[in-house]
């Protein structure tokens, strides 16, 4: 067993740690402050992305992509998922199951998407349908050669400033018939209504998205009638994925600050770091860290090595329950170090503390990843997850 | 042993449990959005607050407050604690029960306005250098004629900004102990524009928006010997016999928002329908709720019970300690489940939650971190066996 990283993954973490230090960290304040980043100072994050190779990581280098390993992937999101206010979200990474699209979409879609010139944002989520997607009530009906989308979505992250909406669909509302259709952010009768404010500030508005008698011509459905679950879950697993690796860097991050703060803080004539109930706290986060990426990046290196796809849906819900949980709490342990000063917005753990609370709920809610998992085991049995393959 | 409310405490928790709904409720989402609370409305609450006779009920009678019991005053605290913070503790105000230190001259200047809601106290312990750690701190008040000169920063001071005066400690001293040397403390009330004291802006905080706290410099600052709360060197022992259960007060506000928390859940997970049926009726669901409620219930027993031993005299350290500590743990994973259950929608600003979520972090670090709280609990164990 061989878990090192090669001195190509090694270059890829190192330069994705310096880019996430130059571009992401100083802009932390300005996103925490107002909501947003000036345009100018997005532009240039974005050519600095360019710059770095760290478009597209997620695709091959046919369409423009970085041609990178899941592990690679992991650690370009760990290293990125350390800046606060979701700035990661301008390292872009097109929904993965455009690379089955067709020729036309992929030219029309996919590759500008991996260079950076277009937006695509994935709506699933509505009132009465989250990690319920057969409960989706948004229907897609065909129309000569077109199709008519009618239905209303919630949070659709980056409606902001995407230029084309994927929309998960039933087809006739039948929830046998699910489907993906690609749609412009500005086809006639999409509109964007309510955006709610949420805890974390974040690139991402995720507002509610109005679609009526919205028309898509055939060009547009992404796959076949049908394959809408299984696209839906394969962009789940990859969203899952990095879910996990972000919460380690912000993990990382906050017990990297936590610990040079109780070395250098003292109290009652000594050193934080020296008082037992400090160390215990020192000692759960540290393990709490290698236990979770020693789980993410066995699960990437199985995915490098072919893993099967159902198998890798299993393991991919496992990494994010556990990251999310374990890393949430290693947060909170780093705040409490922290005492007065971790609760002041301009130290980063206050910022990730509010930052990493949504990683338990999005892309499916922690209870969700357990269902998936309790639902693989009694099917596959517990081997899935105890026995190394 | 009798769990029941009085006639007297039921009219009280109802009294404030609907002043909080209809009248502070309705402005949390401007507070909570612009981080601040309007000039015009704050007064506009107080004048009502004061009307409804709920403003510094916490304190004695003989000077004009409600002259609440300890347990009254907890079942008090708790309702207004639902709210948000900077709503009910600014227009409510709870005047620092260290203004019954005052001597006579001081009561009129202080404690009475205090009382009639004419003035606003504020309490300075903290440095940038001493926090749970008070004898470390470094602010000093030097003898100098008949009057003290202050000098120091003091930083982490809630609603200073707002008040006409601050109670305010410095080293003014040292003394020899088997230990080594130790710091002597004495207090001080100055007056908000006294020559070399300022008050800067402080930090934004993760918790309690629109509640703030600033930094207090003291620069060369000269005062009367009239300003001086209690003895010289005194000043540990005025806090430690006036200051009364602020531990307490934590536990209880914290105990309110979490009983909020929790109705919200209860409601939640009653009217959300998932997978074909109400969302109550899976067990990861129902299991939460019934921890949520067990240990808000074993939280509130605590908190209760460590107000009537303070009120029947028999109250330790650690009995108030635990209440805190449970209190705002407990808190903690009541928000935290709350929005759980909501899933995404606990996390938007629509719901209280996610502030209630926000604000249940400074619990845990005010008025001692849990990890002080299990240092005076264990130490009260230990002690008597020499440990």
């Amino acid at each position: 067993m061989d878990m090192s990283l090669s001195p190509e993954d090694r270059e890829i973490r190192d330069r994705a740690r310096a880019f996430t230090q130059a571009h992401l960290v100083p802009n932390e304040m300005e996103m925490d402050e107002t909501g947003t980043l000036r345009p100018g100072v997005v532009k240039s994050i974005e050519q600095a992305v360019r710059d770095a190779r760290l478009n597209a990581i997620n695709h091959c280098e046919d369409v423009g992509g970085q041609g990178m390993s899941m592990v690679q992937q992991c650690l370009v999101n760990e290293e990125c998922g350390k800046a606060t206010g979701e700035l990661w979200a301008y390292v872009n990474q097109p929904p993965l199951p455009l690379r089955d699209a067709t020729p036309g979409q992929i030219e029309r879609f996919l590759k500008p998407a991996c260079a950076l010139d277009l937006h695509i944002a994935y709506s699933i989520t509505e009132a009465n349908a989250g990690s319920d997607t057969s409960a989706v009530a948004t229907t897609a009906t065909k129309e000569g050669d077109d199709w008519i989308l009618n239905g209303e979505k919630w949070f659709v992250s980056g409606i902001n400033y995407c230029q084309v909406v994927m929309v998960h669909a039933h087809v006739d509302g039948d929830a046998d018939r699910p489907a993906v259709f690609l749609v412009d952010r500005d086809t006639p009768g999409l509109t964007v209504g309510h955006s709610p404010r949420f805890m974390m500030a974040g690139v991402d508005e995720h507002p509610e998205v109005t679609l009526k008698d919205v028309r898509v011509g055939d060009d547009r459905l992404l796959g076949k009638v049908g394959d809408g679950l299984d696209i839906t879950k394969e962009w789940f697993v990859e969203a899952r994925l990095a879910i996990a690796a972000r919460c380690c860097g912000m993990g990382v991050r906050a017990a990297e600050e936590a610990t040079s703060f109780v070395m250098n803080r003292q109290q009652f004539g000594q050193r934080l770091a020296d008082f037992q109930g400090v160390e215990f706290m020192l000692a759960d986060m540290a393990t709490r860290i290698l236990a979770a990426k020693s789980l993410l990046y066995r699960v990437a290196a199985e995915i490098d090595a072919g893993l099967d796809r159902k198998l890798i849906h299993a393991k991919a819900s496992a990494a994010k329950l556990f990251c999310s949980e374990e890393m949430g709490r290693v947060v909170d342990t780093a705040l409490q170090l922290h005492g007065g000063r971790g609760l002041i917005r301009d130290f980063a753990v206050e910022r990730l503390y509010r930052d990493i609370r949504v990683e338990r709920i999005w892309e499916g809610t922690s209870e969700i990843q357990k269902l998936i998992i309790a639902g693989q085991i009694k099917k596959r049995g517990l081997g899935v997850y105890s026995e190394l393959s | 042993m009798n769990f029941n409310l009085t006639e007297e405490q039921q009219m009280i928790v109802d009294t404030t449990r609907s002043f909080v709904e209809n009248e502070l409720y309705p402005h949390e989402a401007e507070v909570e959005r612009t981080g601040k609370l309007r000039r015009d409305l704050y007064e506009e609450l107080k004048a009502r607050a004061i009307e409804a006779g709920l403003y510094a009920a916490n304190m004695p009678e003989e000077v004009g407050g409600a002259g609440l019991d300890t347990l009254t005053w907890v079942l008090y605290e708790k309702e207004l604690g639902r709210a948000n913070y900077a709503l009910h503790w600014n227009c409510v105000a709870r005047p620092s029960n260290i203004l019954m230190a005052c001597n006579e001259e001081q009561r009129e200047r202080y404690t009475l306005p205090c009382v009639r809601g004419e003035k606003i106290d504020c309490m300075a312990m903290t440095e940038p250098g001493a926090g749970s750690d008070l004898r470390g701190m470094k602010a000093t008040a030097v003898r100098d004629g008949d009057g003290w000169v202050l000098n120091g920063t003091k930083h982490f001071i809630s609603h200073a900004d707002e008040a006409d005066f601050v109670i305010a400690y410095f080293a003014s001293g040292e003394e020899d102990t088997p230990r080594g040397k130790k710091k002597l403390i004495t207090s001080f009330i100055v007056d908000m524009g006294t020559p070399g004291f300022t008050v800067r802006e402080g930090y934004r905080n993760v918790s309690h928006r629109g509640y703030t706290n600033s930094i207090l410099e003291f620069d060369n600052c000269r005062i009367p010997d009239t300003q001086r709360l209690g003895e010289v060197h005194k000043g540990f022992e005025v806090a430690n016999q006036w200051l009364g259960a602020t531990r307490l007060q934590v536990a209880s506000t914290c105990l309110g928002r979490a009983e909020r928390a929790l109705s919200h859940a209860l409601q939640w997970s009653v009217d959300r329908q998932q997978f074909g049926q109400q969302i109550c009726k899976f067990q990861g669901v129902s299991f939460k709720l019934a921890d949520m409620a067990m240990e808000l219930k074993a939280a509130n027993l605590l908190t209760m019970e460590a107000a009537w031993k303070y009120d029947n005299g028999t109250v330790t350290e650690a009995d108030m300690a635990m209440a805190k500590l449970k209190a705002s743990e407990v808190l903690a994973m009541v928000a935290d489940e709350a929005i759980q259950i909501h899933g995404g929608m606990g996390v938007m600003d629509e719901l209280p939650l996610e502030r209630i979520w926000r604000d249940a972090r400074i619990e845990r670090i005010w008025e001692g971190t849990s990890e002080i709280q299990r240092h005076i609990i264990s130490r009260e164990m230990l002690r008597p066996l020499g440990g």
